[in-house]
């Protein structure tokens, strides 16, 4: 049977390489600047290549600030940091609008940009703000617009939204909303670093200051990148992967699991689908291949499906976490769809 | 044709195989138990041979048709096996995108693709084929009798037949009946044992019963010869003792008339046993003079005989036919003292004959006895003024007496029937083997009533 052959073109080692390699001095310089964060910055990057926000999740002194801060300079891109207190309001983060007086004596009211008008907004510990304000940024995180007073201004390109919230000291704060938390592309867990990191970070920081990086990004390296992003293929077959294990996240599909049925109230929605097809064109790109296998999807899925994956209070109780359950149907799907009986294995040669 | 083609196609053939060989075992391993079962089944119910329930090997042809058809059809599409064959080969998706899209330098760059090996966990369905093959096998190699039931479990009568030959052929040996009468016995009991049923064990014990009561009655009337015959020889032995032992004392004419007695007592014995014809000695002349070897003779001829008869009594009683107290009965006939009978015959010559007289002397009879008081005998009673007391009976059994049926006058005294009338073994204790008859109850005249307004109603 011929195969139908579309006249569309892969990206060619020639074209890719100067974008992989690109992403390798990123990779390389954000390695140097915080010590022992390789996968989470690989992942980072994947999410600044997919254009989508993160939500960072670690207790306070991790770094999580020190990345962010990296990040910009590393891609010469502004940068803005808001400490989100419960007091914070929608105005203070989007700009509000002022009585000022004109050269010619007369008052009007002007607008006064808040600092989500930057490329990279961190948003420190956002789940201590009311969800008031939270919700001030979900127009902002998904249309990267901000309307005022019927006047909508467009945030600067590229946008991301790179939240932080304390898995610890919950009281007083405000859990953020399912859409909300829908909007960020991964969520990540910054852990803790362990005693050969702490060993570097102490004998080779004073007073733990991460050294300046020497060399960025340009914009304009950057839009290649993201040109680049934009040529990444994926198959068919890869596609589909992504499409049914979305769907399995839902407890009444019929390729799910029994964790799933057992444990989740709310399941993924499709904007976790095409989340985790950028994120796995990103980590195509970081592997420097101008396809997406199902190795990609593998390594994105957790991150992009944990915080979309709800689950009751019986997981709670059994002591589940989302991570075990998508983990659970990453390993009983079939990539391949192939449907072969439980007792047949395919073994690579 | 290039690589990534025939390496899909080899994995194709591959896997197809695979699962052919997986869905055969499958569909075959269902087929053999079912045509297994359809063996044991037509085999057990109308007893069909075997060579011909092996066209059942034709539905394996079918059924592993059925796999194969089964298996292209669920076969997975070129897509699937593309994209199995990248994820093993980890080409990152270029091999999956060669379908669709141009790989150009990349193709330079990857690795040569080779079909991944399938493994098939089977164990379980070879276990179940080895199973369903060795039922087959079974189902078609055991032995008929271990798979029929049609026919039903037969009736083990091997003791009560035997008991019956064996009576047959003493009946046969001794003559009590015909040559063609035991053989059609013996046939009738070989066929009673060849059809006798576990299924109806009532109909072959009643034919049994029915067999042992013809043979107990033919033994019963050849006993009963046996018993006469025996006892006219002892009486004739025992003449033949007294002459022998008293002979000279008698008078002539009455030794005489006791030799002629004898004579024809003999004779006529000897004409119904050929046992006693063949060892009497010959009788001169009309027999009224015998001599003392001649009577010696016809009293070992006389005693041989009646051995002869016991002995014939004798077997009749080993196997069952007569009982023992006919034997004993047998033995005491045989005996008769012969002591003082001539003195006894000397004394009634004048009120009965020597015949008479010897059936007296050693039967019995009636005599005198050893007191000489006279039989009288009284008026019998009359009845004439005996009178009923009168008793009105109860309208019920006024109304019952409509029905009711003379079966006979009598000017005694009335009986009341006290027994009841109600079976009292069961509703077949009155009825009789082999006819299919059951119970007979005699509807009471009370009860006719009842019987006449349940006709009668509308």
């Amino acid at each position: 049977m011929p195969d139908n052959k579309q006249s569309e073109d892969l990206l060619q080692p020639q074209e890719l390489s100067p974008a992989v390699e690109l992403t390798k001095k990123v990779l390389a310089e954000l390695d140097h600047v915080l010590l022992g964060r390789s996968a989470l910055h690989r992942m980072v990057l994947i999410g600044i290549l997919s254009q989508g926000h993160i939500l960072l999740e670690g207790v306070p002194g991790v770094g999580k600030t020190a990345l962010v801060k990296a990040l910009g300079q590393l891609l010469s891109l502004d940068f803005n940091r808001v400490q989100f207190t419960p007091d914070l309001m929608p105005g203070d983060i989007v700009g509000t609008h002022i009585l000022q007086q004109t050269p010619e004596g007369k008052r009007e009211m002007s607008f006064q940009a808040g600092p989500v008008f930057t490329n990279i907004l961190l948003a420190d510990e956002i789940n201590r703000a009311s969800p008031k304000t939270q919700s001030a940024l979900l127009e902002a995180m998904q249309e990267r617009s901000v309307t005022l007073l019927g006047n909508t201004r467009s945030l600067p390109s590229p946008f991301f939204v790179l939240a932080s919230q304390n898995p610890i000291e919950l009281e007083g704060t405000y859990p953020l909303p399912e859409a909300q938390l829908d909007r960020f592309l991964f969520k990540l867990i910054v852990p803790h670093a362990d005693v050969d990191v702490l060993d570097d970070i102490i004998s080779t920081r004073r007073r733990g200051e991460p050294p300046v990086p020497t060399w960025s990004i340009s914009a304009e390296q950057l839009r290649q990148l993201f040109d680049v992003m934009d040529r990444i293929f994926l198959p068919k077959p890869v596609s589909r992967y992504i499409s049914r294990l979305t769907a399995a996240t839902h407890p009444n599909t019929p390729e799910t699991t029994e964790e799933v049925k057992k444990y989740v109230t709310y399941a993924a929605s499709p904007r976790a689908a095409i989340a985790m097809a950028e994120a796995a064109r990103a980590s195509a790109l970081l592997a420097g291949r101008p396809t997406v296998g199902f190795e990609d999807v593998k390594a994105v899925a957790s991150a992009v499906l944990n915080h979309r994956v709800i689950l009751n209070y019986q997981a709670r109780f059994d002591g589940v976490d989302t991570f075990t359950v998508v983990g659970g149907l990453l390993a009983a799907l079939d990539e391949t769809d192939l449907n072969l009986p439980d007792d047949v294995e395919i073994r690579s040669v | 044709m290039n690589n990534d083609h025939k390496t899909i196609r080899k994995f194709r053939t591959k896997m197809a195989a695979l699962l052919i060989l997986k869905k055969t075992l499958a569909v075959t391993t269902v087929w053999a138990f079912f045509w297994g079962t359809i063996v044991i089944v037509l085999r057990a119910v109308i007893g069909m041979p075997p060579f011909i329930l092996w066209a059942g090997v034709m539905g394996l042809m079918f059924a592993i048709g059925c796999a194969v058809v089964l298996v292209l059809r669920q076969s997975p599409t070129r897509t699937a096996l593309r994209a199995s064959l990248d994820k093993h080969s980890g080409t990152g998706g270029l091999m999956m995108a060669a379908e669709t899209a141009e790989l150009g330098n990349w193709r330079n760059q990857m690795p040569f693709i080779k079909p991944p090996r399938l493994r098939w966990h089977g164990g379980a369905y070879w276990a179940r084929f080895g199973g369903a093959v060795l039922f087959v096998c079974i189902s078609l190699l055991i032995p008929q009798r271990f798979v029929e039931v049609s026919k039903a479990q037969p009736l083990d009568i091997r003791e009560e037949t035997k008991q019956l030959a064996d009576g047959i052929d003493v009946l046969k040996e001794e003559e009590i009946i015909e040559l063609s009468e035991a053989e059609m016995l013996a046939e009738k009991l070989a066929q009673l044992q060849a059809e006798a049923s576990g299924e109806d064990p009532v109909k072959t014990w009643e034919s049994l019963d029915h067999l042992a009561d013809t043979l107990s009655q033919e033994s019963a009337n050849a006993a009963q010869d046996a018993l006469s015959e025996t006892e006219r020889l002892t009486e004739a032995e025992t003449l033949s003792e007294g002459l022998i032992n008293e002979g000279s004392e008698m008078d002539a004419e009455l030794l005489v008339e006791s030799m002629a007695a004898l004579s024809g007592l003999v004779q006529e014995a000897a004409q119904e046993n050929a046992l006693l014809a063949a060892q009497l000695p010959d009788l001169n002349g009309d027999g009224n003079s015998l001599t003392l070897e001649q009577l010696k003779e016809i009293s070992a001829a006389l005693r041989l005989t009646k051995s002869d008869i016991y002995d014939r009594l004798m077997k009749l009683h080993e196997v069952n036919l007569i009982d023992l107290e006919t034997l004993k009965a047998a033995e005491k006939l045989g005996q008769c003292n012969s002591a003082g009978l001539a003195a006894f015959l000397a004394e009634n010559a004048d009120s009965m004959s020597v015949v008479g007289g010897i059936a007296g002397w050693c039967r019995g009879g009636v005599r005198r006895g050893p007191g000489h008081a006279p039989m009288t005998w009284s008026d019998s009673t009359t009845e004439e003024g005996a009178k009923f007391k009168a008793e009105a009976l109860p309208l019920s059994n006024l109304a019952s007496l409509e029905d009711s049926e003379i079966v006979g006058l009598s000017i005694g005294t009335p009986s009341v029937e006290t027994s009841s009338l109600a079976p009292q073994s069961g509703g077949l204790s009155g009825a009789t083997a082999g006819g299919g008859s059951s119970f007979n109850q005699t509807v009471l005249p009370r009860h006719k009533g009842a019987v006449k307004r349940y006709f009668e109603r509308p």
